[in-house]
């Protein structure tokens, strides 16, 4: 059970060491959200835990994998969607955490920037 | 020999979004998507200043940023680190750069929206190609479970 306003973001192999050394420096996080309608989002918050991936994450990300698939495939073509969403390595993994102190609207035009929390 | 490798330049013609990274002056991060990575030249990029003015403010405080990008060929992926350089209002890089934003805003359904105040050009500090990100296209399957 992730607590209210805690956010737990997976992340694969290949920038994890570089990205939980400038958390341990750092401590603020920035994430980005973006569909493929273009609606987005960014979090901004500190920086609270990591641990290795296991079992379930694997399955929360193989499930979120499929609806990604789904919604790419709107956009863009099969030859791009399939190795843009599948392509991704992800095993090993880590999972961070995070506590979210703001919320930006980041969908181009004229909102965009706006803080909603 | 510049920095930036032939490789790399189908990543930046914006068929797929690119990420950047910056850092305010006190070391607060913020993270945006952007239409595109343009290559100038090996050494050199533009990147397109459209709205996303928390970024445009942070390199003018801190002028590092980092941007992901990657090939709608390959699917390989690179972070570059950059550093802010100077913005241009017209010329080629402008002209260029404003043209790929309007067919790219007009094939999203968001023409109108993206309006280009500048072509702002960093100078490229170092790349680094994501080699354990992706994995090699041969070996992709479909997800398990139903469709």
């Amino acid at each position: 059970m992730i607590p209210d306003r805690v956010v737990e973001l997976l992340h694969g192999p290949a920038l994890s060491a570089r990205i939980l050394s400038d958390l341990e420096n750092n401590g603020r996080v920035a994430l980005g959200i973006t569909l493929a309608s273009h609606e987005a989002y960014q979090l901004k918050g500190r920086y609270l835990a990591s641990r290795p991936t296991g079992d379930e994450d694997i399955a929360r990300q193989e499930t979120y994998q499929r609806k990604m698939l789904a919604a790419v495939r709107q956009v863009y073509p099969e030859e791009i969607a399939r190795p843009l969403v599948l392509g991704f390595a992800y095993r090993p993994g880590v999972a961070i955490t995070f506590r979210v102190e703001e919320i930006f609207l980041q969908t181009p035009g004229p909102g965009a920037g706006n803080k909603m929390a | 020999m510049g920095i930036l490798p032939d490789e790399i330049q189908p990543a930046m013609q914006g068929v797929i979004p690119s990420h950047v990274v910056t850092c305010s002056g006190d070391g607060t991060p913020n993270a945006s998507a952007i239409s595109q990575v343009y290559y100038v030249d090996p050494d050199h990029v533009a990147l397109s200043h459209q709205f996303f003015n928390k970024t445009i403010r942070n390199v003018r405080e801190n002028p590092r940023a980092l941007v992901w990008v990657i090939s709608p060929a390959t699917f390989d992926s690179w972070d570059l680190e950059l550093e802010y350089d100077h913005s241009e209002t017209s010329g080629p890089v402008f002209e260029a750069l404003d043209m790929q934003i309007e067919a790219i805003a007009s094939i999203v359904g968001l023409k109108g929206i993206f309006k280009l105040r500048s072509a702002d050009i960093y100078r490229v500090i170092s790349v680094t190609k994501n080699v354990d990100e992706r994995i090699p296209l041969p070996e992709i399957d479909d997800p398990p479970g139903p469709r």
